[in-house]
């Protein structure tokens, strides 16, 4: 449980925590589980610990505390890390442009062009006009050397049919339809 | 508030056109027809502190009640339009609410469903917004056409009318939504911008002897059933020049046509024009300004475009960024107002217009 406690989530929660004490060692992970717990990311990725989502804030409280019990720090975690969505808004020979909303300070949007060699080969075929991506830069700590860290990931969800979509969409407004006729 | 004081409203006989542009943010202009009634066409927000669209926070700083928001037009649904529209729509509770559609509505409405429940951003999800909050009063929207007149009865001093889309348009977009829904279904895709700006909704305004037209993003295109081509060819509504407009898609070259210039507009017209940059590609081009400056000396735009740089941050963050992405350029809020008012009891008076902010007259 408790060497696998990061690698079950995902890593991007675990940012800018300066872990010197006890104490703060302490609220860092009763703060992480709560939000995690209470943003409904975690279902069931504790296998036979979590079986169900956890609902009420004393279960939150005690899993946290369970947590903290048997807790070693990681071996590499990210120190600061600033994080981006994406979508594509053009494409050329050598790459793509995008604009990039940002998720870690907010406020205005950014532009970026973005070279296909900085694409992993898995996600090159998901460049598309339109298509999302997140992009992170970020310090890492390992074994307290300090390094930098750039990843790019496009959006990954199960694909759907047209005739999927279409019903989705109409179900999504399935109200609007009955009330504008 | 925008202005930071209490500005001074019209006066009931007064007519007001004020365009708003705020980049990339998106553009909006608050327009009073008479008698402390106000019209709003689209919508921007500042991107550090959106709680309050720039439209309203701009009706704040004179005075005026969102009560007093007789008509809110959703010209089309690019993001550059619709930031905020919810919220204004929300604040203003006798306010009719003015779209263009496709003809086929259930097509209409299954685009929008399917796209705003995208986990995007997409502006689509805005107009989902309104389109609940029109549910929930048990209002209906007023589809935009050609020669619909949407505001303005009787003897009132301000009536507004569509000159687009073209009846031809809609249905056109009906067989759009089926190719856009084949493009764009999948949940991680957002719908770019190429789409629709040949639906975009330009309206005529009638604010007593004057007329004013509001040019949207409509663009001329080959096709001379819709666009530009056909707004000049019907007229069916247009039974004067205007002594302003602002200018469509952000002055571009498809957004001109020399007889805009010569046909709808009287001589020497206010002109207004937003501006529009993502990295290297910007609007209008000197060239357009040019030609624009040939026509009228009487050219404002809301904003100079100036090239964009790094985004401030923690200075590690800074440096990292530089180093991973030094193209990465932040695409800079700035807000400029220009504001026309002219009396609508007097058919030789002319425009008075002031400009607020980051606003320019072109050629100053």
């Amino acid at each position: 449980m408790t060497d696998t406690y990061f690698d079950t989530f995902p890593i991007e929660t675990v940012e800018t925590v300066p872990l010197n004490g006890k104490k703060e060692k302490a609220e860092f992970i009763l703060n992480d589980a709560k939000n995690l717990i209470c943003k409904d990311f975690v279902t069931e990725p504790f296998g036979d610990i979590v079986e169900e989502p956890f609902r009420a804030k004393k279960e939150a409280n005690d899993f946290a505390k369970k947590l903290f019990n048997n807790f070693r720090m990681p071996s590499t975690y990210y120190t600061k890390t600033q994080k981006w969505l994406g979508h594509v808004v053009a494409i050329n020979e050598e790459g793509f442009s995008a604009v990039l909303k940002d998720l870690s300070g907010g406020g205005t949007d950014e532009y970026g062009e973005f070279s296909f060699k900085e694409i992993t080969e898995d996600d090159l075929d998901l460049i598309s006009l339109g298509a999302a991506f997140y992009m992170s830069l970020g310090f890492i700590s390992d074994k307290g050397t300090r390094k930098k860290e750039e990843e790019i990931r496009f959006q990954r969800l199960a694909d759907y049919n047209e005739d999927e979509i279409i019903n989705n969409g109409l179900d999504m407004t399935s109200g609007f339809i009955n009330y504008f006729k | 508030m925008i202005l930071g004081h209490y500005d001074s409203p019209p006066t009931l006989q007064e007519a007001e056109v004020t365009l708003m542009g705020a980049g990339a943010y998106g553009e909006s202009i608050v327009c009073h027809v008479g008698n402390n009634n106000w019209i709003i066409v689209d919508s921007c927000v500042n991107p550090n502190d959106s709680k309050v669209p720039l439209p309203l926070d701009y009706l704040t700083s004179l005075g005026v009640s969102p009560l007093n928001i007789s008509l809110i037009i959703c010209t089309h649904w690019h993001t550059d339009h619709i930031r905020g529209l919810s919220k204004i729509l929300e604040a203003a509770p006798n306010a009719e609410f003015c779209i263009s559609r496709a003809h086929d509505q259930n097509k209409f409405l299954s685009f929008v469903g399917m796209d705003s429940s995208k986990l995007l951003n997409s502006s689509t999800k805005e107009f989902t917004k309104c389109l609940s909050i029109l549910k929930e009063r048990g209002k209906l929207f007023i589809d935009a056409i050609e020669d619909r007149k949407i505001h303005g009865k009787g003897e009132e001093l301000g009536h507004i009318f569509c000159l687009s889309p073209s009846d031809y348009t809609k249905q056109i977009f009906d067989l759009e939504i089926a190719d856009l829904i084949k493009a764009f279904y999948h949940p991680t895709k957002k719908i770019p911008y190429s789409s629709p700006n040949s639906k975009s909704i330009v309206l005529f305004a009638k604010l007593g002897p004057h007329r004013a037209i509001f040019g949207a993003d409509l663009e001329t295109v080959e096709n001379e059933h819709e666009g530009w081509l056909r707004v000049m060819k019907n007229k069916i509504t247009i039974d004067n020049k205007s002594s302003l407009i602002k200018i469509s898609h952000h002055g571009s070259v498809t957004g001109y046509h020399e007889d805009i210039w010569n046909i709808l507009l009287l001589d020497n017209a206010v002109a207004k024009i937003t501006p529009w940059k993502l990295g290297g590609n910007y609007l209008p081009k000197q060239e357009m300004i040019e030609k624009y400056s040939g026509h009228t000396n009487q050219l404002f735009i809301t904003e100079v475009v100036e090239s964009h740089k790094q985004k401030a941050r923690d200075r590690d963050l800074e440096k990292l960024i530089k180093s991973f992405k030094p193209n990465l350029q932040e695409i800079k809020y700035k807000l400029g107002i220009i504001r026309s008012r002219i009396n609508m009891n007097d058919a030789e008076a002319k425009w008075q217009v002031q400009i607020i902010m980051g606003a320019k007259k072109i050629g100053l």
